[in-house]
């Protein structure tokens, strides 16, 4: 299976919460714990709200369902909004608001149409109009409106993201409350927006499988129920513990978990031995390629892709270290590191974070040779690739999802991170992946729903040379290339949005 | 009816136990009264399955009340003087209940402190006068606040992990008071909007979701602040940190 790149079918079941068709959403997607009740209770609510999560810790999937029950109960006017909007990444200042305006005012004539409330909202092109009418439509309609904000921030381009709080200040009110997703590591908030006082901050974590164990075992009900028949698996693995080990292997990533799940949908027998292989495989064909696939998408921070694989190689060594020692039969899985150094590399553990590498998992605990710092939890497929046999055990099963092992530690006086060099970043940097050819987006580890080379072909005979030549086009204009038609579009338009967006 | 009888800890977790006799301890013991009163009928509404005209019309009061309670609560344990001030004064013919006593337990003076902290937290030229001494004043977010939350954390990492204490361990000496100073401000600014009546508007009245988001918001705020508070070694009537998680693990498990 390693290198094997899944195939189509298997891709119908990667759905992105925000690509998933409206009328299939809740068969894909639970929200069975009381935290994420909380968090869509929030997300109703009056006030303004900022979501924090890393990539595919179900953010969107939250204000999706948000959205779907505010429009079930009738008494709030909901707009979700997806800032997945190339001229948005594009712009700064006065030219980042009005391309901001334009396109949340089609999203609430949208929502108006498929509510079937007749009212012509109009187009408003900055904030004073875009308040006014809004608190206009808000007393005609007789609703409160909540705007739920998906992909506000992009973790490669953080200039429009003071533009972005301050019109999110700007248009909260009492009639209107604003909801927003962002990453953790967003501190650029702007002079005018205070993220304690102008917001109320939730985090969405699910990277303790000990503190809810049902989530992950739902999910696999939901999308492979035959992944949660006992007959399938060993004596010594039930289907709650293969759900909540995989969940905890990918550090609550949920678009892990699905890559992960998608690995065994076939498989007639599971034990520990096909999960120790599933594990070693992703360390190889998921987490490296995933950094290959996002380093054009980091703008300024694009060089810090090497120094960032070196920063994992670092902790999984040290983690590991234990067991070639033989001093502990089970290398720890969390690693408490000094703030100091996490500060000194903190760009890095943010994307690190974003990805699903690791995920933090205290903010702060003293460390044993002075000071203090956060505490990561590793991904498990890095660590048992770093272990000397790569061998998984029950007891490795055990420890590691109980999350109650000692910690591995990195102090500050340690030498673990100092040949670790830092490059220095330019002031200002579009996206590389806009600029690179089409064919980058050929099949291949990084993109397994890539195009093929006859697809690129055709796109680059007609002109579309790069990835934001494409990214630009019309569907009319790729309507046009030969035997492109609707179904084709959809799918480039999906590796399009993979290519740029995080 | 879930958890209602359960936050009578909401009381012991705010005020802790005072043995000795005395007007400290009457103040305490009346505080603690009106917080398990308060509090079990802020969990009672959230146990809801649908709202209700009372839930809607009395649940932000409750909580309003839970809030400043807790916030009294806490201030007088930190610094007795206050509400030892404020009972005697009250049992004095001079209080009058018709008249604004301008010394009375203000939130603005007495939690938030009222005047914007001096850019350097110590100096020479600083005036006892005018250092706060506010619940969330800077100075004490120094002396009581950082160190308080950072003991809290050894503690906690020195037991069994608990989902009940999850969340606990995300929060950082650092940012803990400017985070909850925000959103205790824009807690309260956000219930007195519905206990004034100040909405003209059907839009702007606060409905189910938002009556039970500022309930549950309230009483996690004021459970973190009492758990964190009997890590201060200086505060009143404070439990030993075990009793401390023992009274925070039911109260928390009611706000699930």
């Amino acid at each position: 299976m390693k290198n094997q790149v899944p195939d189509h079918q298997d891709a119908d079941l990667i759905l992105a919460a925000e690509e998933c068709p409206p009328e299939t959403f809740s068969q894909y997607h639970r929200f069975t714990s009381s935290a994420d009740e909380t968090i869509i209770r929030k997300l109703s609510a009056h006030g303004p709200v900022l979501l924090r999560g890393g990539r595919g810790s179900g953010k969107s999937a939250l204000l999706i369902e948000a959205h779907r029950r505010m429009v079930q109960a009738g008494n709030t006017f909901p707009v979700y909004v997806s800032l997945r909007y190339l001229p948005l990444l594009q712009s700064d200042g006065e030219e980042y608001i009005k391309h901001f305006c334009s396109h949340l005012a089609h999203a609430i004539s949208q929502e108006l149409i498929a509510r079937s409330i007749e009212y012509d909202f109009g187009s408003p092109v900055d904030q004073a109009t875009f308040q006014i009418e809004m608190l206009r439509m808000s007393q005609t309609i007789g609703k409160r409106i909540v705007l739920l904000f998906d992909d506000a921030a992009h973790i490669g381009r953080e200039a429009p993201l003071e533009a972005f709080f301050d019109l999110f200040r700007t248009l909260s009110s009492n009639l209107v409350s604003c909801k927003a997703s962002i990453y953790p590591g967003v501190t650029r908030f702007g002079v005018r927006f205070d993220v304690y006082n102008d917001s109320t901050v939730v985090d969405v974590s699910r990277a303790d499988v000990s503190a809810n164990t049902n989530f992950f075992p739902e999910v696999v009900r939901a999308r492979y129920p035959k992944l949660a028949e006992r007959a399938i698996f060993s004596d010594r693995l039930s289907p709650v513990q293969f759900a909540n080990l995989l969940g905890r292997t990918v550090v609550g990533n949920l678009r892990g978990f699905i890559l992960a799940c998608n690995r065994f949908v076939h498989q007639e027998r599971i034990g520990i031995p096909e999960i120790q292989k599933c594990m070693l495989e992703m360390a190889t064909d998921y987490y490296w390629p995933l950094m290959e696939e996002v380093a054009p998408k980091l703008g300024i921070y694009e060089p810090l892709v090497e120094p960032a694989r070196d920063v994992v190689e670092v902790i999984v060594d040290h983690a590991s270290k234990p067991v070639k020692d033989r001093s502990r039969p089970i290398a720890p899985d969390r690693v408490l590191i000094h703030r100091q150094s996490v500060s000194e590399f903190a760009k890095i553990f943010e994307i690190l974070e974003y990805l699903g590498f690791l995920a933090r998992r205290e903010a702060s605990r003293a460390l044993k040779s002075g000071g203090r710092g956060p505490v990561f939890a590793l991904n498990l497929c890095h660590l048992l690739e770093a272990t000397p046999n790569q061998r998984l055990t029950y007891e490795m099963v055990q420890e590691w999802m109980a999350g109650s092992g000692e910690l591995a530690e990195l102090h500050v006086s340690g030498q673990a991170f100092s040949k670790i060099s830092l490059p220095s970043l330019a002031e200002t940097k579009g996206l590389a992946i806009l600029d690179r050819p089409v064919k980058t987006l050929a099949k291949s580890r990084a993109y397994p729903y890539g195009f093929t080379e006859n697809l690129i072909g055709r796109l680059e005979a007609d002109g579309i040379a790069t990835v934001g030549a494409l990214a630009l086009s019309t569907d009319t204009q790729l309507d046009a290339v030969r035997r492109v038609g609707e179904a084709t579009i959809k799918k480039i338009r999906g590796v399009v949005e993979q290519a740029i967006w995080m | 009816m879930r958890g209602g009888t359960r936050m009578a800890e909401a009381g012991l977790l705010l005020c802790g136990t005072v043995t000795t006799d005395g007007i400290a301890k009457k103040a305490l013991d009346q505080l603690r009264t009106s917080i398990d009163q308060f509090s079990t009928r802020c969990t009672e509404y959230l146990a809801l399955p649908e709202a209700t005209a009372d839930m809607i019309a009395f649940g932000p009061f409750c909580a309003r009340v839970l809030l400043e309670n807790c916030c009294a609560a806490l201030l007088g344990r930190l610094d007795p003087f206050r509400i030892l001030y404020l009972s005697e004064f009250q049992s004095q013919p001079e209080y009058e209940p018709s008249k604004r006593a301008r010394s009375a337990f203000s939130w603005s003076g007495d939690v938030i402190p009222e005047e914007r902290p001096a850019v350097e937290l110590w100096s020479v030229d600083h005036d006892t006068s005018k250092i706060s001494r506010a619940l969330f004043s800077k100075h004490g977010d120094h002396i009581y606040w950082k160190p308080a939350v950072n003991k809290m954390l050894d503690h906690l990492a020195s037991i069994d992990p608990d989902p009940d204490l999850a969340e606990l361990r995300q929060l950082e000496a650092e940012s803990y008071l400017s985070q909850t100073e925000g959103r205790i401000t824009q807690l309260y600014s956000t219930l007195s909007k519905s206990v004034h009546w100040e909405y003209f508007s059907s839009v702007l009245v606060y409905d189910e979701v938002t009556v039970k988001t500022l309930i549950r918001d309230t009483c996690l705020l004021v459970g973190h602040l009492g758990l964190t508070s009997h890590y201060i070694p200086t505060a009143f009537g404070s439990l030993a940190p075990e009793e401390a998680v023992a009274a925070y693990k039911p109260f928390r498990r009611a706000l699930s």
